[in-house]
Formats: structure tokens, C-alpha cells, sequence
């Protein structure tokens, strides 16, 4: 069967690609992303998220009767879905583990397990303390260096940063850098 | 230990805004006050990084359905560009328009008419020989031989 019969039979328009075909080449690299950056998250299955822009393509993808909607729509229409499926999920992870991990292990085990992750209260004060130092220090920071350094902490590579401080690389690198030292300059004079 | 000191940094943007931005469509100032939270909060950073890694991959697959030639940047250019070329010239015929509005240089013939100076009523209708201020005497038959001007004021 030819594409245009094809596309009669589903109702869609001459030239308009059809939305499995659509789907099948957008899936994988939302699936890639999320598997990657939040595997660790139990809560945030992949397939439900993927289902969600689905939802959210296809409902963009079915009003667009002539297909005039431009590559930069849809490519913002799965940007915003893939961002509000990971809110909605966020919160959840607390409530996943335990029903993940209820009839799996006894219950001795589970008390054992459950008292060594707690931190006892000159733990917790401690790490109190150096959070408000790191904070203190970070603040010293001149503006262009601070961003660069939190953007560092954040987990974004030097690229990124000069990408989203519009900067080119080796600047980015320099401020990323140099900031990185200053700060441990700060912690070392402060504590 | 920062990130678990940034975590919920609560007013987060919206999702569009964070799209945008990984879309490369922010103005610079949305884009600063965006990296600034990006920088402070460690949800809306694990969001973006998703985002990030995204990219690539959905670019080229929506670009490859049916929409082969028009990218992403140019998408969103176009219509920039457009509005900046008309604004330009909207801005030059302006400009155009005040300086034809300008009192026009001294008509010919060496003469020199007050009336060319007035925006009056009346400054279209000029009258030979009543508002004559000076007159030429570079090649011109009319006049005394020897002084350059004469005015008609007695002078």
C-alpha cells in the first residue's frame, strides 16, 4: 500500500506524517534522556512518563489539521510535557521504595537497614554546618564566578555552562575553575 | 552537599519557560534570571539536563518528519529577522521624512528669498522683488559691477 493510501485510511492529511511513525522517532530519545538522568528515581517510570507526552504530542499532533505547526512547537510541546511529567512525579519516590521493598525483606532486616541511614543529631548538625559555610562562601563568590561554580555543583559540564551563560568554553572553564578554587580557599580560611 | 542544600528551591519556572530555554528561545535577560534559578535549584537542573540530552535526538527526528529544511534556529529567526529588516526601514523612511521637511537649500539663480526661510501660509506665494534679500552678482547681468551683494533695504 502507497503512503497516500496509507494516509486516507487513517484520516490524515497528504504530506503529514503519521503519528506512530511521529512517536516512534521521538520515544526512544525521551526514554534515553530519562533513563539516564533520573534512573535512580524508582518513581518515575519511564514508560508512564513516556505515556504522558504521548498524550500531550498526540493532542498537539491531532489539532494540527493542516500541519502547519512548525518543527520549533512540537519540539516544545514535548519539552514542556517531558517537564511537567517529571514534576508530577517528583514527591513520590518516598511512597515507591516502600511499596517496592514491602513482602521482599524481613522485618529485622528492614529496622537494621532503615537505623543506618539515619544520622545521628552531631551528624546532622555537622552537615548543617558546612552546608551554611559552603553557603556563606558561595555567596563571596563574585557574580560571574558564583554562577559558573553553582553551575558547576549543579552537575553541568563546562559546555553547558557556557551555553547557558552565553559565554564561549574557555571562559566558562575559567570562571567554572577559578571559582572552584576560591571556594576552597573560602571553606579552608573559614573552618 | 550543595545540590541537597538547593533541592525544592520552590518558584521554579514554567515548564515552557525551561523548554525555551533548552530550544535556545530566550530573550537574554529570561535567559539570565532562568540560569540564575537553574544555578539554585536542583530539580529544575536534573529537569534540564534531561532536557539537554534530549536535544539532539528529537531536533533531528522531528526535523526528518516533514519538516526537513526548516531547523529549529531558523524557525525561530525568521520571523525575528523580518520584523527587524521592516522596523529598519519603517525607521529610515522616518527618518527620510524629517529631513525633506527641513528648509530646502538656497533656490537657484543666486538669489536669496526670506520667504524660503517661512513656513507660512503665504511662503508658497512669493512675490518677485519683495522679499528679495541679497542678490548674486557672480555671473549675473543684473546688479552693479563690482559689488558682490546688494540689499534692498537700502544697503
Amino acid at each position: 500500500m502507497n503512503d497516500d493510501g496509507d494516509c486516507e485510511r487513517r484520516g490524515t492529511p497528504p504530506g503529514k506524517p503519521d503519528f506512530d511513525q511521529l512517536w516512534k522517532v521521538l520515544a526512544p530519545h525521551v526514554r534515553a534522556a530519562v533513563s539516564r538522568h533520573r534512573s535512580r528515581d524508582v518513581a518515575l517510570a519511564a514508560d508512564d512518563l513516556l505515556q504522558e507526552v504521548r498524550i500531550r504530542v498526540w493532542t498537539v499532533y491531532s489539532g494540527d489539521k493542516n500541519f502547519r505547526l512548525k518543527t520549533s512547537y512540537y519540539y516544545k510541546v514535548v519539552n514542556s510535557a517531558i517537564i511537567d511529567s517529571l514534576r508530577s512525579h517528583r514527591g513520590t519516590l518516598a511512597h515507591s521504595v516502600r511499596t517496592e521493598t514491602d513482602g521482599e525483606e524481613d522485618e529485622p532486616a528492614l529496622i537494621e537497614r532503615i537505623g543506618g541511614e539515619e544520622q545521628g543529631p552531631d551528624q546532622v548538625f555537622d552537615e548543617q554546618h558546612r552546608q551554611a559555610r559552603l553557603l556563606k562562601a558561595i555567596r563571596q563568590l563574585p557574580a560571574d564566578r558564583r554562577r559558573a561554580v553553582t553551575l558547576f555543583l549543579q552537575g553541568f559540564t563546562v559546555p553547558e555552562i557556557a551555553e547557558l551563560l552565553g559565554c564561549d568554553r574557555n571562559r566558562a572553564h575559567n570562571l567554572a575553575y577559578r571559582g572552584v578554587r576560591a571556594l576552597k580557599d573560602l571553606m579552608g580560611d573559614a573552618g | 552537599m550543595f545540590r541537597a542544600v538547593t533541592r525544592d528551591a520552590g518558584h521554579c519556572p514554567p515548564a515552557g519557560s525551561l523548554a525555551d530555554l533548552a530550544a535556545g528561545r530566550t530573550w537574554p535577560w529570561q535567559r539570565r534570571r532562568l540560569v540564575e534559578h537553574l544555578s539554585q535549584c536542583s530539580d529544575c537542573s536534573d529537569d534540564y539536563h534531561v532536557l539537554v540530552t534530549a536535544r539532539g535526538g528529537l531536533v533531528t527526528a522531528l526535523e526528518e518528519q516533514g519538516h526537513a529544511g526548516e531547523g529549529l534556529t531558523g524557525g525561530w529567526l525568521r520571523p525575528g529577522l523580518v520584523a527587524a529588516a521592516a522596523l529598519g526601514v519603517v525607521a529610515l523612511s522616518i527618518s527620510v521624512l524629517v529631513q525633506s521637511d527641513a528648509p530646502a537649500p538656497v533656490s537657484g539663480h543666486g538669489v536669496l528669498f526670506a520667504s524660503e526661510f517661512e513656513h507660512g501660509p503665504g511662503g508658497a506665494e512669493r512675490q518677485p522683488g519683495q522679499d528679495r534679500l541679497f542678490i548674486s552678482d557672480f555671473g549675473e547681468t543684473e546688479g552693479e559691477g563690482g559689488k558682490l551683494f546688494r540689499d534692498d533695504f537700502g544697503g
